[in-house]
């Protein structure tokens, strides 16, 4: 195995993981071990201590009995020295600790009378010690006791056991422990790997699904596993993110179609009349006619080409604003003036109510774009004799205008479409009034590019009002 | 009246040459910046009309470089660029006027007589005459056949333009610029409208007409007859 391979197997998350867990896997199992080692050891050291007591007890009744009798303390020695499993050897001292009898045995444990068993001593208190005999592998139990008569200290015992059967039940515990560990952690680790594998291998299954997908793919999803988790989170995000590509490709696919039916429609026208006027000699003044129709209709194709390149331009933002304080009052006023003859044509009531100053940072040109293309539409799609109110005022943070028409007002279920692009609202009727359905697309892009907004309320046959909110110059 | 275009469409070449000859200008052509600059430098020219996408060197540098020779010939931009921040930048390198592609032959030959005719301009005379209609700028009153005609204020800044170029072309677009303040091209005849207007009022009922519609592009204020 390269070095490389092994590095990448190294970082691999599930391997990482794996690693962490038989870490912290070991070491809990190491701490739970020691504890019941401990534990165990402690239980088997009070046991001893609670046999040492009651013989403690014992030797103390002898000695409180006969004070002087060596007789009944040799007996109590023979009934204890001989022990099987326990045997207990002792020495009594009197209360300066120069000692008064020693058993047999007691002697090879090496036990030293030392100044602190005598001060727990003359305290009352009862002292207890493992010793450990250089000279011999079992450790010693000792209990030292005081023992009163007439209420002073009289003799002091100390008494003990060896404590092979607890060393030797402490071994086996440690040896079992130490045959268990390995198939503990070796499960453990198993374990360990399999939760990793598991948790890590959605990822794997994101990655290389995510892989596949391509602008031709964006139908597909990844599939959730339903559990509900972190993973399944994540899937879901990445689903939505796909969903939203597919809806911009979709709109940009939509777009082109658009732009090239709108484009090669009056392309063809103009080609097919050029030929015609070429097909046959003709007076002069038709060719003229003919020319200045084709200018007309060059102007219309140069208009909607600015338009899908200044949109184009948009999505990506790339169009720089020039923004300087205006006053968007006399903005509107300007422009609702240039427009009064149109209105005027068509018998249209224009009415301006313009109540204060409003300076707005703006684009000049386009702020005249977008209330252009608003106050134009009011006038194409209102009839003969309806009336149009045009009211400028301040909201709050912004300058609002509304432009409100008694035209033939756009059905609910359009009204969300309607900045939509190439989005005409009645096909047949919007193409006697000329435009390629662009307007209201800029209109929208122009309000948000200057941090404002556009909405639109309207009800059939009633007419409709646009609003118009720009901030205010602060 | 010499011109140097400077330009390497061969299209845009063709017919601007063209249009210049018949109005009797003489045209050089250049096909890359730096002969552009070249002719530029040494011939005596009373108009450059640029290109700013230019091989070799671009419009911007060639401007540049003639204006830090102190060469002060009049330069017309054109560009397919129609955002503000590069006509600001032509404007501010030391360009006269800008048109963006693609522009109305009668639109640049407008501006080139505009820009020739600026600097010899003369003083305001306090009365504007074509044959019998009469306009007195300082009273902002105007006569046809001595009756007085009431204008809007909008009408009769248009008439003044009008009366101030006898026999130029004026485009839709100078209209919209110069008289409404209006810098977009909307797709509807509201400029035809207010133009019609004016001449109902110093037209309609009057000999010899003087307001004539040029199809396709816009308008020339002239006496034919």
């Amino acid at each position: 195995m390269s070095l490389k391979i092994r590095g990448k197997f190294l970082r691999r998350t599930d391997v990482k993981l794996t690693f962490f867990y038989i870490f912290t896997f070991f070491l809990s199992a190491l701490m739970i071990c020691g504890f019941l080692y401990l534990r165990l050891k402690h239980q088997l050291i009070k046991e001893v201590d609670r046999l040492l007591l009651d013989e403690a007890d014992e030797l103390s009744d002898v000695l409180t009995q006969d004070p002087k009798g060596d007789g009944a303390l040799r007996n109590f020695e023979m009934g204890v020295v001989t022990r099987s499993h326990y045997p207990i050897y002792f020495k009594v001292l009197d209360q300066d600790g120069v000692s008064l009898y020693v058993s047999k045995g007691f002697k090879e444990i090496e036990y030293a009378f030392s100044n602190k068993i005598m001060a727990n001593t003359r305290d009352g208190k009862k002292t207890m010690e493992t010793v450990r005999s250089p000279a011999r592998r079992t450790p010693y139990r000792m209990i030292n006791t005081p023992v009163y008569r007439d209420g002073s200290l009289a003799y002091i015992i100390q008494l003990g056991t060896h404590l092979h059967f607890v060393r030797k039940s402490l071994s086996h515990f440690k040896r079992n422990i130490l045959a268990v560990f390995p198939v503990i952690l070796v499960l453990g680790s198993l374990g360990g790997w399999i939760l990793a594998r598991k948790s890590v291998s959605p990822i794997g299954y994101i990655a290389s699904k995510t892989k596949t997908i391509t602008s031709k793919t964006l139908s597909e999803r990844l599939n959730p596993r339903g559990t509900g988790d972190e993973m399944d989170e994540l899937i879901g995000t990445i689903n939505g993110m796909i969903a939203r590509l597919e809806g911009s490709f979709k709109r940009m696919a939509e777009f082109t179609a658009d732009a090239s039916h709108e484009l090669k429609t009056p392309l063809c026208a103009l080609r097919g009349e050029a030929e015609l006027l070429l097909s046959k000699k003709r007076p002069i003044e038709e060719y003229q006619e003919g020319m200045a129709h084709f200018i007309e209709r060059f102007d219309h194709l140069n208009r909607m080409v600015n338009d899908l390149i200044l949109l184009s331009k948009s999505d990506s933002s790339q169009v720089e604003l020039n923004l300087v304080p205006l006053r968007l009052d006399l903005l509107v006023q300007d422009i609702a003036n240039l427009f009064r003859v149109l209105a005027e044509q068509k018998n249209i009531g224009l009415n301006i109510d313009l109540c204060e100053e409003t300076t707005v940072m703006g684009d000049k040109m386009r702020l005249q774009q977008l209330f252009t293309n608003l106050i134009d539409n009011a006038v194409k799609f209102t009839p003969d004799g309806g009336s149009i109110r045009i009211r400028a005022e301040r909201d709050g943070d912004f300058a609002k205008v509304e432009v409100v028409d008694t035209g033939m007002g756009i059905p609910k279920e359009e009204q969300g479409n309607i900045f939509k692009r190439f989005y005409r609202v009645d096909k047949s009727r919007s193409k006697d009034v000329g435009g390629v359905g662009l307007g209201l697309s800029i209109a929208e892009w122009i309000a948000h590019a200057h941090q404002g907004k556009i909405e639109v309320k309207s009800q059939l046959s009633q007419g409709s009002t646009f609003t118009v909110y720009l901030p205010l110059q602060k | 009246m010499r011109i140097l275009l400077v330009e390497d469409d061969k299209g845009i070449v063709r017919f601007v040459r063209k249009g210049l000859l018949e109005n009797s200008f003489s045209v050089d052509v250049a096909s890359d910046g730096e002969e552009g600059l070249q002719w530029a430098l040494h011939k005596g020219y009373h108009l450059i009309v640029l290109d700013i996408m230019l091989p070799k060197m671009d419009g911007r540098e060639v401007l540049k470089r003639l204006r830090e020779k102190e060469i002060q010939i009049p330069v017309i931009f054109l560009t397919a660029k129609d955002s503000e921040s590069d006509i600001v930048q032509g404007l501010n390198l030391g360009a006269d006027d800008y048109l963006t592609k693609p522009f109305s032959f009668n639109e640049l030959l407008a501006r080139i007589q505009a820009i020739l005719r600026r600097g010899k301009a003369a003083p305001l005379p306090s009365k504007l005459q074509v044959t019998n209609l009469i306009l007195e700028p300082d009273g902002h009153r105007v006569f046809r056949e001595k009756k007085k005609i009431e204008l809007t204020p909008k009408e009769y800044a248009l008439l003044e333009f009008f009366m101030r170029h006898p026999g130029q072309i004026i485009t839709r677009t100078m209209i919209s610029e110069r008289i409404f303040d209006y810098h977009f091209d909307t797709a509807t005849n509201v400029i035809d409208v207010h133009v019609s207007h004016l001449r109902n009022k110093i037209d309609k009922d009057f000999e010899p007409k003087l307001l004539h519609t040029v199809k396709g592009v816009g308008y020339v204020f002239e006496d034919k007859g």
